[in-house]
């Protein structure tokens, strides 16, 4: 048996600026994730979570505040709805729609983003790479 | 409005499996209200497509572009450049919009990727409601503003059928009777008395009865 080549997954993380982003900018680095800051996670739209998928990602995060917590009142409801959206169509597409995720989150847990970063990441490995990503 | 819905990736796919230069072609009128075809969507079924193809080891390459209005010539003349492009065109208007780019575009495969439902409106968003029949002969005067033709699921003309319990149709709980919302309505507007007045039989070759319909406005013709 030859050896498993080794995976390192792209992650793109989608973090509201109100709280995945600044307790992402507290956790510091973490490896293999793309960190998009967005004023209010409502703001991201299917079209974005496909095109990360398009654009080589393996993995995709969209961090929200906690319910009630939103700043601009349903933007993270809104948010996990379209999260939902795009998993069917992975689904529809044929690839696992875990791999498009929701967390909520406030701005000073940075220690949980860590956690949600690699968790994520460690689904992703073993699931592999996405077959013929459109872009390395 | 138009209110269509689109259909299941897997089907598009099939329609387009051989071709590998395509055009999805969008329309900002109807279907963009009902978020069936609009930019939004064409982006979201090319890059759906786009995934499903290289999934598969057969890359496509999708132009995009969503025009005023598929059901006119003048707009659907915007395409020429892009549509010299491709081997097919998938378009993302209602069934109305679909053949007006077909039979500008003769010489390119035209599919439909929307399944078109009914002349509706948006209850709430999210939610469309059909509402008229295209009957030909508008009797809305006569019911209270609650169309028959499209509300009854028989389209009956003279009152409810015995299908009618508390207020629902037989055909679904989640359908109202459309006689009890046209009595409904009557009563709360005090013009009960419509009911009993005496009506001919409705005119059907107006309606779908009397084939393919054409409006002619000889006045606005140069």
């Amino acid at each position: 048996m030859g050896a498993v080549p080794k995976f390192d997954p792209n992650l793109v993380v989608f973090a509201c600026s109100h709280s995945g982003a600044p307790a992402a900018r507290t956790a510091g680095e973490v490896p293999e994730v793309h960190l998009i800051e967005v004023p209010c996670s409502g703001k991201v739209d299917v079209i974005h979570l496909l095109k990360a998928f398009e654009d080589g990602a393996d993995g995709v995060l969209v961090l929200g505040c906690f319910k009630e917590a939103c700043r601009y009142l349903e933007g993270n409801l809104r948010a996990a709805k379209r999260v939902g959206y795009v998993r069917s169509v992975l689904e529809e597409v044929g690839i696992e729609p875990e791999r498009v995720q929701f967390q909520h989150l406030a701005p000073d847990m940075a220690q949980r983003f860590r956690e949600l970063a690699l968790q994520l990441a460690g689904k992703i490995r073993a699931m592999g790479p996405i077959p013929g990503k459109v872009k390395a | 409005m138009i209110v269509a819905e689109r259909k299941h990736l897997k089907e598009i796919q099939g329609l387009v499996s051989d071709q590998d230069r395509i055009l999805i072609v969008g329309c900002q009128e109807c279907v963009t209200v009902c978020m069936a075809g609009g930019e939004r969507e064409v982006g979201i079924l090319a890059s759906s497509l786009r995934l499903a193809r290289s999934r598969e080891g057969k890359p496509v390459e999708i132009l995009e572009q969503t025009i005023h209005r598929q059901c006119d010539f003048e707009f659907v003349d915007e395409l020429k450049d892009k549509v010299e492009g491709v081997d097919c065109i998938i378009s993302m208007a209602c069934g109305v919009g679909v053949q007006f780019v077909a039979e500008r575009y003769v010489d390119r495969w035209v599919v439909p990727a929307l399944n078109t439902k009914f002349a509706g409106g948006t209850k709430e968003i999210g939610l469309w409601e059909e509402r008229c029949g295209l009957c030909g002969e508008c009797i809305l005067y006569l019911t209270g503003g609650v169309c028959p033709i499209a509300r009854c699921s028989k389209s009956l003309l003279n009152g409810p059928c015995g299908g009618s319990q508390k207020g629902k149709c037989e055909v679904s709980e989640d359908i109202d009777c459309g006689w009890q919302l046209i009595y409904d309505r009557l009563q709360e507007k005090g013009r009960l008395d419509l009911l009993f007045e005496f009506q001919p039989p409705k005119d059907w070759s107006v309606a779908r009865d009397g084939g393919p319909r054409k409006v002619v406005r000889e006045d606005v013709m140069l």
